[in-house]
């Protein structure tokens, strides 16, 4: 029973834990501009994170070591430390995005500038991450994410026409006011939203803090198998909300207000509240895994001791990586740069980014050195195979789409 | 002597033509003790002129999937030729270049 | 060639960036280099020591001077003679996945940046001794 109550539990964080501030910005800026005719790129995405959580989580089960730790050992430091400069800058944007996301969720419900409060967002994910045990932060910023579902409920109460959402999200067009070039670089953006790079770092470097083994294996899938597409799910009500509340009323999406605005006009002063609390909650906890994050790959390329679940004094460059991190994001959020431009920049360049990250592992599942016995199958390999391939082409094409469309004017 | 420098050693036949540079070497444990254990002696070459992801255990690590990044990477790298260490002639330390003696030849899958 | 009965070991696969534990389990760098060294007769060639620490990986990526300098400077930190990016292959108590040794992370020459962090600046926050787990 206990064991049931725990998959459940984990299920849950996982839906929650799902969605961060790109998810956010990315679907209902595309719901608004796109009605539904992106909604499979979603769909695309969450089905390529399924796949590599899944690899990423049986590696670091069975081999007892996080992806980063391995990259180093099999594409050797060069290659290892172009792909860690990558990730580490492009994490530092996602970071500044999310906290970015906390100061403006706290200031829209305290009506002080968000500006001021970028500093308070920086040290709170700094505390947690010093005090905090890791499932339990884990668990309690998935579960608090789970209130997003009020858009799931907003999107029910407007009562839309349930057949033609399905259609149009099935049968996707080009609507006349976009170009082919917009559709593609707003379908890069939500892809890259769906399979955040950061996600795999902190993914397998937690299933080592967690301490998973074989017994684990089955859980994994459960939480990727179940968790994320519901996740999926939860964000393509986010897109169906913006295209049923602001399409209509030509409204695009420049601020976070404006994605709290259809929420907000249907459900009211309770919609809000819950809402508000839902993106504080999903962009803390982004923000706690991106810095986390940064610390992990560091220390792993170098060897470091690593790791919330060793002391601090044991861990003293991961914990300094992680701090100067977090004062580095914030220092860049309280310069002003719009946060939505900072979000949109982070889930494209993230998205460019993604075969260096999504190569590694998909070799490693296939190395019985490190998962044994339990090598990718035949079916697995084709879909992986098939997927960076997919990877490779967005990311040659997102440097030349960013240009083209002045990054998705 | 470095291991990364051995790494970037050209090798060439006894008559001059270049077969690539040093990519991976074997150990094997059978030297004389040194502590508890015996100590460890080159005895394999690995040489190619270009490998691409020689590390992640294609050539000779038993990697063999999927399909598509190991045809991709065999097909990318170049001949590979394992030499034996008593098949080295001479070894210039200095300026990075083994010469293999002329009995060598290539070894027939 | 009849395969060796003596373990075998491919240096680039299985022993260059492996990372290494000492004798507690505490992670401590990872294999940047091995040391080799030729016998009396210069016939045969044997692998002597792992090397890691601040300098040894940026020489082996081209950074000659960066990485001797480096290598020196933390020598220099040390109170003996000895070269504590240096690890002779006897204190190497397994080989696999992951090296362990038979020596302290503190004797390296890897942990050295970690006990600086540790004693300036982490030490100095409130609650670093206590497991956050």
């Amino acid at each position: 029973m206990k064991r049931i109550l725990a998959v459940f539990l984990g299920v849950l964080s996982a839906i929650g834990g799902f969605v961060d501030i790109g998810d956010l910005v990315a679907n209902a800026a595309t719901g608004a501009r796109f009605d539904m005719n992106l909604a499979w790129a979603v769909v695309v995405g969450v089905v390529g994170i399924v796949i590599y959580a899944e690899m990423c989580g049986r590696v670091a089960a069975l081999s007892k070591r996080a992806v980063f730790d391995l990259v180093r050992e099999r594409l050797g430091p060069r290659m290892a430390l172009a792909n860690l400069v990558a990730s580490f800058l492009i994490n530092l944007l996602t970071l500044a995005a999310e906290l970015a996301g906390v100061a403006l969720a706290l200031s829209l419900a305290a009506s002080v500038n968000y500006l001021f409060l970028i500093p308070f967002a920086a040290l709170l994910v700094w505390l947690v991450i010093w005090r905090m045990p890791f499932e339990t932060m884990e668990r309690v910023f998935g579960l608090l994410g789970l209130t997003l579902l009020v858009f799931a409920v907003a999107v029910w109460r407007v009562g839309p026409d349930w057949g033609s959402l399905v259609h149009d999200s099935a049968t996707p067009r080009i609507p006349s006011s976009e170009t082919p070039w917009t559709f593609a670089y707003y379908a890069i953006a939500l892809f890259g939203a769906a399979m955040t790079p950061y996600e795999v770092f902190f993914f397998s470097s937690g299933a080592v803090e967690e301490r998973w083994t074989e017994k684990d294996l089955a859980t994994n899938r459960i939480n990727v198998l179940i968790g994320f597409p519901l996740g999926g799910a939860l964000s393509l009500a986010i897109m169906a909300l913006s295209h049923l509340v602001l399409a209509p009323r030509n409204i695009d999406v420049g601020a976070l207000s404006q994605v709290t605005l259809p929420v907000a006009s249907v459900l009211g002063r309770l919609g809000l509240a819950a809402v508000l609390i839902g993106i504080f909650a999903a962009t803390f906890g982004a923000a706690l895994e991106t810095s986390l994050s940064a610390g992990y790959i560091i220390g792993q390329y170098f060897g470091w001791p690593w790791g919330k679940f060793l002391r601090p004094r044991r861990a003293a460059r991961f914990h300094v990586v992680v701090l100067i991190v977090l004062v580095i994001a914030g220092l860049f959020g309280i310069t002003g740069v719009d946060p939505v431009k900072v979000t949109e920049y982070s889930i494209v360049l993230a998205a460019a980014a993604l075969p260096l990250t999504y190569f590694p592992i998909l070799v490693l599942a296939n190395d019985s050195d490190y998962v044994g016995e339990h090598r990718n199958g035949r079916v697995m390999n084709f879909f992986a195979s098939i997927y960076l391939v997919i990877l490779v082409i967005v990311s040659l094409a997102t440097i030349p789409l960013m240009i083209i469309t002045k990054a998705g004017a | 002597m470095l291991l990364s420098e051995l790494l970037a050693t050209q090798v060439c036949t006894a008559d001059g033509s270049a077969l690539g540079s040093v990519r991976d070497i074997r150990l094997v444990q059978d030297g004389p003790l040194d502590g508890y254990d015996a100590r460890f002696r080159v005895d394999l070459l690995v040489v190619a002129r270009r490998s691409v992801g020689l590390r992640l255990g294609y050539h000779h690590g038993g990697v063999r999937a999927p399909w598509l990044i190991r045809t991709i990477v065999l097909a990318l790298s170049s001949e590979v030729h394992t030499i034996d260490w008593d098949d080295i002639d001479q070894h210039d330390v200095d300026a990075r270049r083994i010469t293999l003696r002329p009995t060598w030849t290539p070894r027939r899958p | 060639m009849a395969e060796p009965a003596a373990r075998t070991l491919w240096a680039g696969l299985e022993l260059l960036d492996r990372q290494l534990r000492d004798r507690h389990r505490v992670l401590c760098g990872n294999v940047d280099d091995v040391e080799l060294t030729y016998s009396e007769d210069r016939r045969i060639l044997y692998a002597t020591a792992i090397l890691s620490g601040p300098g040894r990986l940026a020489r082996r990526m081209g950074g000659r001077r960066l990485g001797d300098w480096l290598v020196a400077f933390i020598a220099g930190t040390t109170n003996d003679n000895h070269d504590p990016s240096r690890i002779p292959f006897r204190l190497v108590q397994s080989l696999g996945p992951v090296i362990d040794l038979a020596v302290d992370a503190a004797d390296l020459a890897a942990h050295a940046t970690e006990r600086w962090v540790r004693d300036h600046v982490i030490s100095h926050i409130p609650g670093s001794d206590d497991a956050a787990e």
